[in-house]
């Protein structure tokens, strides 16, 4: 993979963040992969300001772990993003 | 490095403890039979018909499954080591529900009371604050809103902040669906 390649990272959104996304899933492209958690954030709330309010309590995953947002996301990771929950 | 994601369930269980269909209690009560156990203490919450003050006429649960199940297994083992019981087994059901329905079940087994009663508090307050569940209200006037929750702290299990902040409030930006 070329430095210079865009690349898309996919991030699924989950409850409100949905709303606040206009959909659960979302691409961001990005200059190449690996990349910071971090980075794609900042992606996403450039096409999606609203969302800077709600990153503060959001946590991130990728597969069935959470990851911070100084983890690197690789090819064919799709981040999640978890706002507040409320099961039960 | 990120963990790179494996199979999307985890076997942690014989029995997914996220589920689409209708919660059995009976047959969680079979399979935690105990001669042992002196106590039993199920815990049943089921959708509510108001909240906050506003008239609820059904709610979707959503989760993320991946993380939930494996959330929920690791609530049961928690509940385990920390009290003295013989079982605890939790289900929770996702989808549309209507009022009355049951959406998450706990049933804990112990040689004696109180250890039961604790441990059942302590599960499912664990899973309303620890589970990536959520739930999406219809009122009566046809609108929609997602109910305020508890971010995710995702801190090793033993340093887990207790649960006790409060929740169940809905986001007041209520949305037509």
């Amino acid at each position: 993979m070329g430095a210079t390649m865009t690349q898309r990272v996919t991030v699924q959104c989950f409850g409100m963040l949905q709303q606040v996304c206009g959909g659960p899933n979302q691409e961001v492209q990005v200059a190449g992969l690996p990349i910071m958690v971090a980075d794609v954030l900042k992606r996403l709330e450039q096409d999606i300001p609203a969302l800077s309010a709600h990153l503060g309590h959001t946590a991130c995953a990728v597969g069935d772990h959470f990851v911070g947002r100084d983890a690197y996301l690789h090819e064919g990771d799709m981040l999640v993003l978890l706002p507040p929950v409320s099961g039960g | 490095m990120v963990p790179r994601p494996t199979d999307q369930r985890p076997k942690t269980n014989m029995q997914p403890h996220i589920t689409d269909q209708p919660l059995d209690p009976e047959a969680l009560l079979r399979a935690t039979e105990s001669p042992e156990s002196g106590a039993l203490v199920v815990f049943g919450g089921t959708v509510r018909a108001h909240n906050d003050g506003r008239k609820v006429t059904a709610i979707n649960y959503s989760a993320y499954e991946p993380l939930a199940e494996k959330a929920i297994a690791e609530i049961e083992r928690e509940t385990m080591r920390r009290f003295d019981i013989q079982h605890c087994q939790i289900r929770h059901r996702i989808g549309d529900l209507a009022i009355g329905d049951m959406s998450v079940l706990v049933v804990v087994r112990a040689e004696h009371r109180g250890e039961a009663f604790e441990a059942g508090r302590y599960a499912i307050d664990t899973v309303k604050h620890e589970v990536a569940i959520w739930k999406y209200e219809e009122y009566e006037d046809g609108t929609h809103a997602y109910v305020k929750g508890c971010p995710l702290s995702h801190e090793h299990p033993s340093n887990r902040r207790h649960a006790d902040a409060p929740g169940d409030e809905p986001q007041h930006e209520a949305v037509e669906r």
